[in-house]
């Protein structure tokens, strides 16, 4: 009777050994299929193109499987450097990232290298060959170059003109003023008679033109380092009653900017392709979590100049 | 009192070993000693010009070749000859040719092939990365930032304006017949073959006007 006892305590021990074992195995597998996390760490959130970046990354890994999250660094690195705390705390499974700084993101970036979450990065760019995986980037000088040789045309060689820098801790700022300069600089009847940063925001470069337009009455035109800054800057002529005389350039693509050039407000912009870029990022990410490993240290995405000629065909409806 | 001498020596004797063994430095000197070397984007253009363009040009297609391959079959040409940067619709290549000069205006000359046809050639307005990502041996994946690599497309546009363009002007005239290298963009969904734009890497008169 007693052995009858203990071979019943043994059967149920081991079928209840069996049974925790099975619950195991079906939570690893769960983990493998739905518990994968992906983070969308993004600069700001206050700049409607970032947003778009954002929610397309977001949206991009949920259609792959993953779920995903969006941190808003609000153009901090303190705040930056936080959320990779809290990204690496949790464990993600890959970052997908927009940096606030190309030489201040770069530790952010090897930290979660270190423990094992990959980074790729976004329309902005760090100074590291290799500590994302890879890096998908608008061809920010090549677009300002077209820009520039369309905007010494615009201006016949010669004139006075100012430029709106962007966020001075950001390469694509100095992408884009390198790219124009390379042009622009060559033409020694164009003169830039002043320039100032406006951190890619369109209240401080309305302020930021306003001031110039006091201390400097005879300017022909205006570069911004991106559309936002470009619709700034012309408030800022619109009130001081100098449109049509001063031509406005931006960059971005920003649906208001190509409203803007259809109405003949703005000049010009190049076109980025935040969709495309967010997409193959999250793309990406996707590949490397199911063993690819064979990535380019940059992946640069070709930009397109928009004018009053080709506006048509990258205006909402069309 | 005896001891006091011993002490001292001893006391001396530890300071030495302290001062040794501290290296005192200036922390703006500690950084630029350990900073990586700026990239020097002059240096870069100037060893490909001397080591890699001779022969990749003597390698380039001949233009009219090109152009015919990319009417007749243009996906295949497009991926042995052209080079692309990331993604993009435009390629790049580098080319080589025969021509006969027939007109000469501010920014270009006017080239008329062995076959007939006419492209440009650019003697101002050398901008963009045609040559640079034309000859195909510049890759991104070398660079630290994209800025270094966007200089070595200024260092190479401006050895095209410093060492190539002068002797153009100074020595071409309409009628002259011309040996050429350079690079040239296309897009390669809708290739304009009727207006080509190339940028010079080398060009000689062979026949002048009589």
């Amino acid at each position: 009777m007693r052995n009858i006892h203990r071979l019943v305590v043994a059967v149920v021990f081991i079928l209840h050994l069996v049974g925790l074992s099975g619950c195991k195995l079906k939570t690893a597998q769960n983990n493998t299929a739905q518990h994968k996390n992906i983070a969308v760490v993004i600069s700001t959130l206050n700049n409607p193109w970032f947003v778009v970046l954002a929610e397309t990354a977001a949206e991009k890994a949920r259609e792959l499987g993953y779920r995903a999250t969006i941190f808003d660094s609000q153009n901090n690195s303190a705040k930056e450097a936080e959320h990779f705390d809290n990204i690496i705390a949790m464990g993600y499974n890959a970052i997908l990232f927009n940096p606030t700084d190309a030489d201040g993101s770069v530790l952010n970036v090897k930290r979660a290298k270190l423990a094992g979450i990959p980074t790729f990065c976004m329309d902005r760019e760090i100074n590291s060959k290799d500590a994302a995986v890879t890096q998908l980037l608008s061809d920010n000088f090549t677009g300002c170059v077209k820009l520039g040789q369309y905007f010494v045309r615009q201006m016949n060689k010669t004139g006075n003109y100012v430029e709106i820098l962007g966020l001075v801790g950001d390469n694509n700022t100095w992408n884009r003023s390198n790219g124009f300069h390379s042009v622009v600089d060559e033409f020694p009847d164009i003169k830039m008679v002043a320039q100032q940063s406006a951190d890619f925001d369109r209240n401080k470069a309305m302020e930021v033109m306003e001031t110039i337009l006091q201390a400097k009455p005879n300017i022909d035109a205006v570069f911004c380092g991106n559309d936002a800054m470009a619709m700034g800057a012309y408030q800022a002529i619109l009130a001081a009653g100098k449109t049509g005389k001063i031509k406005v350039f931006g960059f971005d693509g920003a649906e208001d900017a190509m409203q803007g050039i259809a109405d003949r407000k703005i000049t010009a912009t190049v076109m980025q392709f935040p969709v495309l870029m967010a997409q193959t990022s999250a793309i990406m990410a996707d590949a490397y979590i199911k063993g690819e490993r064979d990535f380019p240290s940059r992946t640069p995405i070709e930009v397109e100049l928009v004018t009053f000629e080709n506006v048509r065909q990258y205006l909402p409806q069309n | 009192m005896k001891r006091l001498p011993k002490i001292s020596i001893g006391i001396l004797l530890g300071l030495i070993l302290v001062y040794l063994s501290i290296d005192v430095q200036k922390l703006d000197h500690y950084k630029a000693k350990n900073q990586p070397k700026a990239f020097n984007a002059e240096h870069y253009a100037a060893k490909v010009w001397k080591e890699e363009i001779p022969e990749i040009l003597a390698n380039a297609p001949d233009i009219t070749e090109l152009i015919r391959n990319l009417e007749s079959r243009k996906e295949h040409t497009l991926t042995k000859y052209g080079h692309k940067l990331g993604i993009s619709k435009t390629c790049y290549f580098t080319v080589k040719g025969n021509a006969r000069v027939v007109s000469i205006d501010e920014e270009n000359l006017q080239l008329q092939l062995e076959d007939g046809r006419k492209v440009l050639l650019a003697t101002s307005f050398i901008f963009g990365n045609a040559i640079r990502d034309g000859l195909g041996v510049v890759s991104v994946d070398d660079f630290l930032n994209m800025t270094d690599f966007n200089n070595v497309s200024i260092a190479l546009n401006n050895r095209v304006k410093t060492q190539v363009i002068p002797d153009i002007k100074k020595s071409v005239k309409v009628g002259d017949q011309v040996v050429f290298a350079g690079a040239l963009a296309l897009n390669e969904t809708t290739p304009d073959l009727q207006n080509i734009r190339l940028i010079p890497l080398t060009l000689s008169v062979t026949h002048g006007k009589q």
